[in-house]
């Protein structure tokens, strides 16, 4: 009997028939005296009839290679915290929180501070419409040089 | 050269001329004549006929315009300028019937046509123009004098509630035109003068106000309506435009319109003593004016920041509180603009 623990990849392997005959019953063995391998069997027998009771309950059979796949993702070991950390900076995931931040400083300061600066334009368009609604006050008096005749390239 | 007379020397008229009329050479010592020479001041155009050549400067803090043009005025309500000077304008000119203005571009063969709200010659308009100076403002006839050969009446008008001259006229004593114009801005410097010289008064054919051949109209700026409703424009702003809680004393509303600033739709309103004026510019739009030119200084109005800047004659503060952006311009100081735009957003 190999005294070492079979692994759970190899476990549901046993159970779906899918190792050799010489490792099937080198595993037949050790299940037989070793609970803890023997909870981990349970376990995925439980799993597998609980996904084939599903299967039936829909009038459908599982693909078994599906079954191996979310027995797999079931199986991937977690991440570790800088996996975790690099997945957040993936690109996709970076360049929206960027966004959000820079919008979220963007607005915070201008709720801080008052009203984000406006476009500009020549003051003198105020001035001349200012100048062009009081002309009709009395004693007033047009602008030396009217905006009309300005040159292109002076006027505004 | 245009002879300018300084604020300290026309203290020293007024004074004289307070203290002493017969002795400064005046006739008239009631004191309804001060009121009345304004009266003929305001319709002489309307009834006087004249040629002359014109010299007019407008001086800012950080730069000065002057032009200089021939000018012939029909009576009652039209008149042609003709450009002399500077050298951009040389041969342009401006032909003003009634309330319509025609500025004629030689150089691009281009006539822009603009519309006014009413003209000064208009009866009506008169008569409530004088009822507001005199409401404001103090005539204080300082003298007799010659002025390019025509006898003149000098005159100043005192605002009644600063005290302060803000114009002094060389009235033409036998058909009251003014030949001389001073205005003063509210620190008291001299902002802007006219002159009228080699006047000639009598008739001037209709025939000199017609529109050159050939040239493409375009319009103006203003060729909408302008209304007196500040109400009005208020409401048809169709954004939540305000209007000031309060006004500097003596001023009134006198007019508005709906204007473009860049593609801005912008309510401008008017408020006038009967010779200063400011105006009211408010957009929903994130514009405001480029205050570089006048180098600005950042002023605080009621929490929120502004910026004010002034270029002589005219005085500029813009300013936002978060919805609307607001521009006072006028001929008022930064105190009388800051104390308007905090009744508008207080």
């Amino acid at each position: 009997m190999n005294q070492l623990h079979p692994t759970p990849e190899e476990i549901v392997d046993y159970l779906h028939g899918e190792l050799s005959p010489a490792r099937d019953a080198a595993i037949h063995a050790h299940l037989a005296g070793c609970a803890d391998c023997s909870e981990i069997r349970d376990s995925e027998l439980s799993l597998t009839e609980m996904l084939k009771a599903y299967a039936r309950a829909d009038e459908r059979e599982l693909p078994a290679g599906v079954v191996a796949t979310i027995r797999g993702a079931v199986r991937e070991k977690r991440p570790s915290l800088w996996e975790q950390l690099s997945a957040a900076f993936r690109p996709a995931v970076a360049v929206p929180v960027a966004i959000a931040i820079a919008a979220f400083i963007y607005f915070g300061f201008r709720l801080a501070h008052g009203p984000a600066a406006a476009s500009t334009i020549d003051a003198s368009y105020y001035v001349e419409s200012h100048a062009a609604l009081g002309s009709t006050t009395p004693l007033s008096e047009d602008e030396p040089i009217p905006g009309a005749l300005r040159d292109d390239d002076q006027a505004h | 050269m245009i002879k300018r007379i300084k604020p300290s020397a026309l203290a020293l008229a007024l004074a004289i001329g307070s203290l002493a009329p017969a002795a400064a050479g005046t006739a008239q010592t009631s004191a309804s004549a001060p009121f009345a020479l304004l009266a003929d001041v305001l319709s002489a155009p309307s009834k006087i006929s004249y040629t002359g050549v014109v010299e007019s400067v407008r001086i800012g803090s950080h730069g000065s315009e002057a032009s200089v043009y021939r000018i012939e005025h029909r009576a009652p309500e039209m008149t042609r300028k003709v450009f002399s000077a500077p050298p951009e304008l040389f041969g342009d000119s401006e032909i003003a019937r009634g309330n319509l203005k025609f500025s004629i571009d030689a150089r691009h063969h281009r006539i822009v046509e603009a519309k006014n709200a009413a003209t000064l010659e208009d009866r009506r308009s008169i008569g409530d123009n004088e009822a507001l100076i005199r409401a404001n403002y103090r005539p204080v006839r300082v003298g007799t004098e010659s002025f390019d050969g025509r006898p003149v009446v000098d005159a100043l008008l005192v605002n009644k509630y600063t005290n302060r001259t803000t114009m002094f006229v060389r009235v033409d004593r036998e058909t009251k035109i003014v030949l001389d114009k001073q205005e003063f801005g509210p620190k008291g410097a001299l902002v802007s003068e006219i002159r009228l010289e080699q006047v000639r008064y009598g008739p001037v054919p209709a025939n000199d106000f017609s529109l050159p051949k050939g040239y493409a109209v375009v319009g103006g700026p203003k060729l909408q309506e302008v209304s007196s409703d500040p109400d009005r424009l208020i409401h048809d702003a169709g954004f939540a435009a305000r209007k000031p809680g309060a006004l500097p004393e003596g001023f009134t509303p006198l007019s508005g319109d709906v204007v473009d600033m860049h593609g801005a739709r912008t309510v401008q309103l008017l408020y006038s003593d009967g010779l200063r004026t400011v105006s009211l510019f408010e957009s929903a739009t994130a514009v405001a004016p480029n205050m570089a030119p006048f180098h600005p200084q950042s002023v605080t109005l009621g929490g929120r920041t502004g910026q004010y800047g002034e270029d002589g004659s005219v005085d500029l503060l813009t300013w936002s509180d978060g919805k609307l952006y607001y521009t006072l311009v006028g001929e008022l100081g930064m105190t009388e603009l800051a104390n308007i735009a905090g009744t508008i957003t207080p």
